[in-house]
């Protein structure tokens, strides 16, 4: 009888671990019941191609959402969970740091690097920007290319200054106006909106401000941006930092909500098709490490300028 | 409703209204829906277009429909563009695009410019209502210039010498004119300029100009525009204006005929205008727009593109899927395919055929964009921003009185022929005289209360012994005493006997000669409904040939006084050719109003050249 009840209980229990097992591998696989099983994960709007490849692929959700560093404090999009999202390093961070703001907990957990690439300029080859005495185009140095905007109102094309993109691109412009003895909550915010404010149509993301430069004669003198995406522009002539310590990466990474597991994800993003749209992108699929802790504080602080 | 919403509405009312009539003429039609074919059991994508890019969108629908681009589903998609003019469309956009003779509904609508469509939006808001609009890309971009004949050009050093808006001011109120370049011989420095409320060009020149008078390329404010400085600097480029107008077309035309004359030099020093215009010109092909039959013959003078060293805009085409109750889902399937299509680097390369800087980056700018043709595909080097809207309206009031003051005649044919209905169908309906007044009525609200304007009417057997071809009803005098007069007196006519046309038109002419004011632009602006009828037709043609002589001998020459006729052939009977020659021997423009119903469009579209 004993022994009876004992397998009983055992049953049970094994039951109860079957639950329970089944529920954390539903939860870690991301599919929160809104996915069909699959992921749901959103991109940015300038890596929604890496999305979408993904998506074809199967490996994530289909129709995959935006979502932007504004609304990435809680990640959900339209209150539906997600399981993870893609974005420029280090976006996460800044919403984690919006979340805790906001007395929320963290909503990311730490990301994986899909792709990076050193930061460069370009500029058409027919052009020759304005920049401040003793600059030269080649080999960048950040602190030029941010006086060529603010002395020399050179139009530079680096976004608005609020996206997870346009942070990643403004990142050396900004360190290079951080005073010296200071960080980067001691910036000057008009230094930071000159650049912003220096071309005189809409800053953009990276791919259309890519468009701008080529198409719109006069809107941009520079651009600044991957440098694996500048070359792949006709018509100009691209500039990278030397290897130093100027250099500076844009890395595109995915990251999941914390809980979930997003590593069949990341494994599905060396399939060719995602792979392509990580190049369209601007990055080197498969290269790059994550930016130091410390710079998604940064460029809250960055950030917080330009909105201020 | 607050300062703020009321000026929005009025820049769009006034933008929205003057476009309206942009394309009068015959150009703002659906004829070029002719030729595309029948969409059979397709989507059709109805598709309205600025006037300025109908030819190349229909050449794109035509490679597009029935092709597999064109797939569909189980279907196909059918792209059917029409010409309207992009303040028509806005204002029609704003209205709910009502069923009334205006085109289809548009699925796809793409203006010259993306400014239209935050009008578009910003009218809408103001009413309540959603956004019709959202982002669209730009398929293809023309940046405004100053177009200028090359020996003139070359005199200002151009392009060694960057030359920009201040140096137009510069001439413009030169007392020696060309004679300060070694070219006496080219007179005074006169300028062509579109009229801002109808014209995009017009408008991007007006922006160009005031942002050069700031001294800055973004941010123009109410402040900047209340700058005397800048104030004055308007008048001095507006007092060199040939006269206005609603398309560049006009001066572009006239360039071109002068050209073969051999008096482009003396017509205009520069005209504002899109840097396709200039290589459609050099090309020979000056409204761009070939006839069939028609082969280009290029300039004797070729005009050269100056990129403003101030900066300038783009006209822009987007193409917006509106987000409208009449668009379907399938439709806007439809329609987005349609742009996918036309950003591929086929389509591109029409694009660039036509002589517009592709949209899509993977196709480089070459030929025709190359200095052969008097453009320069590295320019500009400098983009301006655009003002925000209650700047743009501040911008437009100012227009309108900083703008050149007019001297006009109006003479209105008050014959018998002029009692028939408007509409044929509809014999009890108004008379074509009863819209011709009220056309005219209506147009008296353009002219500012210092322009001059007088009115006579004409037909044979007038005055106490009824032996008189005209009669003067009011004299030219400033709109401050003469508007309502006018509108009464223009509201009194009746139809009553035949119509001497031409020896009307040389009085008229010869008048206004005599009491020329140079510092306006002087008109005769002619109304009539038929052919010359002065009782004796077997002089007609020696009338005909003796008038367009002694006009062209007053607008020529060291010593003419320009003075432009712009007669209006109003009603089917109109003798549209004689008075297109008349237009043309004082350098102005004829105006097709052979739809009486079109009338006040076009009495509209003429009055915006002064």
């Amino acid at each position: 009888m004993r022994q009876r009840i004992l397998a009983i209980v055992g049953a049970v229990a094994l039951v109860v671990v079957a639950l329970v097992v089944r529920g954390i591998v539903t939860d870690s696989n991301g599919a929160s019941g809104t996915g069909g099983g699959k992921p749901v994960v959103a991109c940015t709007t300038d890596l929604m191609a890496v999305c979408q490849a993904l998506a074809d692929s199967g490996a994530i959700a289909a129709d995959p959402p935006t979502l932007e560093l504004a609304d990435a404090a809680t990640a959900t999009v339209d209150n539906r969970p997600l399981d993870g999202w893609i974005t420029w390093d280090p976006a996460p961070g800044i919403a984690n740091l919006d979340a805790e703001t906001g007395g929320s907990s963290r909503p990311w957990s730490t990301p994986q690097v899909l792709g990076a690439s050193p930061l460069g300029i370009a500029s058409l080859t027919a052009v020759s920007p304005s920049l401040p005495s003793g600059c030269s185009f080649s080999p960048v140095v950040w602190d030029c290319v941010a006086r060529a905007a603010i002395d020399e109102q050179t139009p530079i094309g680096i976004g608005t200054g609020t996206t997870a993109g346009s942070l990643a691109r403004l990142y050396p412009l900004a360190r290079a106006l951080v005073p010296k003895e200071g960080n980067f909550r001691d910036i000057e915010a008009a230094g930071l909106k000159a650049i912003i404010e220096s071309t005189n149509v809409a800053q953009a993301d990276f791919p259309n401000q890519a468009r701008t430069l080529v198409t719109q004669r006069g809107a941009l003198d520079i651009l600044v941006g991957p440098s694996a995406g500048l070359t792949a522009i006709k018509g100009t002539r691209t500039a990278v930092a030397p290897q130093s310590a100027d250099t500076v990466d844009a890395t595109v990474v995915l990251v999941g909500r914390e809980g979930s597991n997003v590593a069949s994800v990341a494994k599905a993003a060396t399939a060719s098709g995602t792979v392509q749209a990580l190049r369209d992108a601007g990055v080197v699929p498969g290269t790059g490490r994550l930016a130091p802790e410390g710079r998604a504080g940064e460029l809250y602080a960055v950030r917080d300028k330009v909105d201020s | 409703m607050s300062m703020r919403t009321t000026a929005l509405r009025l820049t769009a009312l006034v933008l929205a209204a003057g476009m309206v009539t942009a394309s009068c003429g015959g150009s703002d039609t659906n004829a070029n829906e002719e030729g595309l074919g029948d969409p059979g059991d397709c989507t059709v994508v109805d598709m309205a277009v600025s006037s300025e890019k109908i030819d190349l969108m229909t050449a794109l629908a035509k490679s597009f429909n029935g092709s597999d681009d064109a797939k569909l589903g189980g279907g196909c998609a059918f792209v059917r563009p029409f010409s309207k003019a992009s303040g028509g469309a806005t204002d029609l956009l704003a209205t709910g695009w009502p069923q009334s003779g205006e085109g289809e509904r548009p699925v796809i609508w793409s203006p010259a410019a993306t400014s239209w469509g935050q009008i578009l939006n910003q009218r809408l808001a103001d009413d309540g209502q959603g956004k019709l609009v959202g982002d669209a890309v730009s398929f293809q971009l023309t940046p405004l210039v100053i177009a200028m004949p090359e020996p003139m050009a070359d005199a200002l050093g151009y392009p060694a010498k960057p030359v920009g808006w201040a140096d137009i001011a510069k001439l413009s109120t030169s007392k020696e004119g060309w004679a300060a370049y070694g070219h006496p011989e080219w007179g005074a420095f006169k300028l062509g300029k579109t009229n801002p409320n109808f014209s995009t060009s017009g408008l991007s020149a007006l922006i160009g100009q005031t942002y050069a008078a700031a001294g800055k390329t973004r941010g123009l404010s109410q402040e900047d525009l209340d700058n005397p400085k800048v104030t004055d600097f308007a008048k001095n480029v507006e007092s060199s204006v040939v006269h206005y107008g609603d398309i560049t077309m006009n001066f572009l035309n006239n360039w071109f005929r002068t050209d073969r004359e051999g008096t482009s030099l003396r017509y205009a020093s520069a005209v504002a205008v899109e840097e396709k215009s200039v290589i459609d010109y050099n090309k020979g092909n000056p409204d761009g727009i070939l006839q069939p039959g028609e082969t280009p013959r290029k300039p004797r003078v070729p005009l050269v593109a100056i990129y403003p060293k101030e900066g300038t805009l783009y006209s822009d085409s987007p193409l917006f899927v509106l987000d409208a109750d009449w668009v379907t889902a399938i439709e806007k399937k439809a329609a987005q395919q349609f742009i996918d299509f036309v950003q591929r680097p086929s389509a591109q390369k029409k694009v660039l055929e036509y002589g517009f800087r592709p949209g899509n980056p993977d196709v480089t700018i070459g030929a025709p964009i190359s200095k052969a043709n008097g453009v320069d595909p590295d320019q500009p080097s400098t983009l301006l921003q655009v003002p925000e809207p209650p700047v743009m309206l501040s911008l437009l009031q100012k227009w309108r009185e900083q703008r050149k003051g007019a001297r006009v005649l109006l003479v209105l044919d008050v014959s018998g022929s002029m009692k028939e209905a408007a509409d044929p169908k509809d014999p009890n309906g108004p008379t074509k005289l009863d819209l011709a007044k009220k056309a005219a009525i209506e147009a008296l609200g353009e002219f500012k209360s210092d322009d001059q304007v007088g009115l006579r009417i004409f037909t044979t057997g007038l005055g106490p012994n009824q032996d008189a071809n005209f009669q003067d009803l009011l004299p030219v005098q400033p709109m401050s005493t003469n508007r309502e007069a006018l509108a009464s007196r223009i509201r009194d006519q009746f139809p009553q006997n035949a119509t001497p046309l031409y020896a009307v038109t040389g009085d008229a002419f010869g008048d206004m000669v005599t009491k020329y004011d140079p510092t306006k632009i002087n008109a005769v602006v002619l109304l009539t409904d038929g052919k010359n009828d002065d009782g004796d037709t077997s002089d007609d043609r020696q009338q005909l040939s003796s008038l367009l002589e002694k006009l062209r001998r007053g607008t020529e020459g060291e010593n003419a006084k320009s003075v432009r006729v712009f007669p209006i052939a109003y009603g089917s009977d109109a003798d549209l050719d004689a008075l297109t020659d008349i237009a043309e021997a004082t350098n102005a423009a004829a105006y097709d109003a052979s739809n009486p119903a079109t009338i006040t469009k076009v009495f509209t579209a003429v009055v915006s050249n002064f």
